[in-house]
């Protein structure tokens, strides 16, 4: 690992000076993927920015209408903490299925959304949900928030302080691991409210999208086999090893049929 | 592991500009995010230094490209190697045809077949095609751009910018200015590859 | 030394390293000489590496030194005192020939050292699919899994834990 100079913030205001002052500066979350980035020589930051001595992305509470996530929050705590269990179930479901017991004891979702992986769960939970992302400096909708692959709208010196849930409503995530890495080989969100249906998926390559024509038949009936025999466009989905883009294409229209399964049962 | 990668672009340009453009140094150099360094070593070498910084990984490419069969302003391929040190290799062809389409349009087709190696391989297989493409949109992107802003005959703030050995072998060999663009695309192609190799499949 | 620059492992107060490009598993192994702690594939996915951090599991390859100043961190070397009785998940783990070269073990106890708290069940399912980061290519994973059961078992009855 590549020699380095390690901070430990206490202000939000530090973080963002400190990001103006060093470019090259990464900061440093869960380090769940940072650290192991580090480790195998694919990144050697010069400077390491530590956010967990910042009590308010610490915090998680219930709003009126919205559940707020600080952004250093593990995704074991978010998983397992009564409030979140409660209120949006299925939060505290996609939270405890991410990777193994370990990483979700350090990872976060702030490090999780701000990287935005192409195979991430929780930024497809984001987008579902239409949860808002709350920086130092403004408010941004997933919708805007997750622009590609590891592309977000946060601005080089922008630092990610929560998220809000929407409270009205639910959200059911699938997902089908590819078995070695964990991740999601393809993942679903399906989240229905009071403004409708949404649909994001995960793991099929170019970053996490909306899926329009799910949504449109989904409204017109919520039901699993509204999907049959719609996949999602093969095109816009990528071939690798561990599956072909008509693979990924067709994983994903079952496991959204599957998700509103689950809104079914649960309803 | 060998895959092989493909793309179209519409350039609202006309052939020779589009051609002329590719084997701008300057316009290379701005097209390609992170170029760090592009020369010529030999009459038919060049050698490229890019930064790739996406997602957690951020490293600098060192590629050796060789430019075989140039008929410009249609087509030529290129032979690019990348070495990452440790983290792994990429090699492999690429090739690129320009197809006129009525006198201000041109068809951009690419295709390279490549081979990656090494701990690249081994971690970062499920990023590899999304990163491709991303690199390649970002690349032409920038090139669009670059054109249309230099869609007048004077030369862009970074040709003029551009090292005296280019500019020298530039004038002597227009050929060997081709080669140079075919190599910048080449490298941004190689690149892109080989960045997908250090792509860290295992971690959160 | 102040709790910015050491940490408290098995109990006792260490400092931690003074460059900050260290794993914990790195300051475990290499400066604090606690070899239990096994260096597997050093990237976060086999989890031979697991210690406690607050009573919690986590891969040491994947944590710096710094980050856990002012923490409790548990090693394998900590479940039984020195010269005393096992643990009971050693104990089971011997019984349930739970291990062959040993490279996991280390990791697979302290992960199972943490379902105590985590509450899962006693239940080959359950522990199974608690044991997602952890692997073994020696023992198919039967003789662990029944050995973890055996001790949560036992922890939960009031044996020595």
């Amino acid at each position: 690992m590549n020699a380095f100079e390690y901070r430990r913030a206490t202000t939000v205001g530090h973080v963002v000076a400190w990001l103006r002052d060093e470019p090259d500066a990464k900061l440093l979350a869960g380090g769940q993927t940072l650290l192991a980035s580090m480790q195998l020589g694919m990144a050697a930051p010069p400077v390491l920015i530590d956010l967990q001595s910042l009590p308010e992305l610490q915090d998680i509470r219930l709003e009126q209408d919205h559940l707020w996530v600080g952004a250093m929050c593990t995704h074991a705590r978010i998983a397992r903490l009564q409030l979140v269990r409660d209120a949006l179930p299925g939060i505290a479901k996609l939270a405890g299925g991410i990777a193994d017991q370990q990483v979700r004891n350090r990872g976060t979702i702030g490090g999780s959304v701000a990287n935005a992986d192409p195979a991430a769960c929780w930024p497809a939970g984001l987008l579902a949900s239409g949860a808002t992302l709350v920086t130092d400096r403004r408010e941004i909708s997933a919708d805007d928030f997750f622009q590609g692959l590891f592309t977000t709208a946060l601005a080089p010196d922008e630092v990610l302080v929560g998220v809000k849930f929407p409270r009205a409503g639910a959200l059911h995530y699938v997902k089908f691991e590819q078995a070695a890495s964990r991740f999601a080989l393809v993942g679903a969100a399906v989240w229905r409210g009071p403004s409708g249906v949404r649909v994001a998926l995960t793991g099929l390559g170019h970053g996490i999208t909306r899926w329009p024509e799910a949504e449109a038949a989904l409204s017109r009936r919520f039901a699993p086999l509204e999907l049959h025999g719609t996949d999602f466009p093969a095109d816009l989905c990528t071939g690798d090893l561990h599956a072909s883009a008509k693979y990924r294409a067709h994983l994903a229209a079952v496991l959204t049929a599957r998700a509103v399964a689950l809104h079914q049962e649960h309803a | 592991m060998a895959t092989t990668f493909q793309g179209t672009q519409t350039l609202p340009f006309p052939t020779q500009q589009v051609w002329d453009a590719l084997f701008d140094v300057g316009v290379l150099r701005a097209s390609i995010a992170g170029c760090e360094l592009l020369e010529q070593r030999g009459e038919n070498d060049y050698a490229a230094q890019v930064r790739v910084s996406i997602g957690p990984v951020s490293a600098s490419f060192a590629t050796t490209i060789e430019v075989v069969d140039p008929e410009p302003p249609h087509r030529c391929t290129l032979r690019f190697s990348g070495k990452g040190g440790a983290i792994g290799f990429g090699k492999g062809d690429a090739r690129v045809n320009l197809t006129s389409r009525g006198d201000a349009e041109t068809l951009l087709e690419w295709s390279a077949s490549t081979q990656v190696g090494g701990k690249i391989a081994q971690m970062g297989t499920r990023l590899i095609d999304g990163t491709v493409r991303k690199m390649s949109d970002d690349f032409f992107e920038r090139f669009a751009k670059q054109l249309g802003d230099s869609a007048g005959t004077a030369p862009s703030p970074d040709a003029a910018a551009a090292p005296t050995a280019d500019a020298a072998t530039a004038s002597r060999h227009r050929y060997g200015r081709a080669r140079r663009v075919w190599t910048a695309i080449a490298i941004a192609v190689g690149v892109a590859v080989l960045w997908l190799l250090i792509s860290n499949g295992g971690a959160r | 030394m102040n709790e910015s620059t050491c940490a408290h492992v098995n109990g006792k107060r260490v400092a931690l390293p003074a460059r900050p490009n260290v794993t914990l598993v790195g300051w475990l192994r290499d400066e604090l000489q606690l070899t239990g702690t096994h260096r597997a594939c050093d990237t976060a996915q086999c989890g031979a590496c697991t210690v406690l951090v607050e009573g919690a599991a986590v891969k040491s390859c994947n944590v710096l030194a710094c980050q856990v100043s002012g923490a409790n961190i548990r090693t394998v070397e900590g479940l039984a005192a020195e010269g005393g009785p096992l643990h009971p998940l050693q104990r089971a783990f011997g019984e349930h020939h739970a291990l062959q070269c040993g490279y996991c073990t280390s990791g697979m106890l302290m992960r199972a050292a943490a379902m105590v708290e985590e509450g899962v069940p006693a239940e080959p399912e359950a522990v199974a699919h608690a044991l997602g980061g952890n692997i073994c290519r020696c023992t198919g994973y039967e003789g662990i899994v029944k050995a973890i059961c055996q001790g949560l078992r036992e922890i939960r009855a009031g044996k020595l834990a």
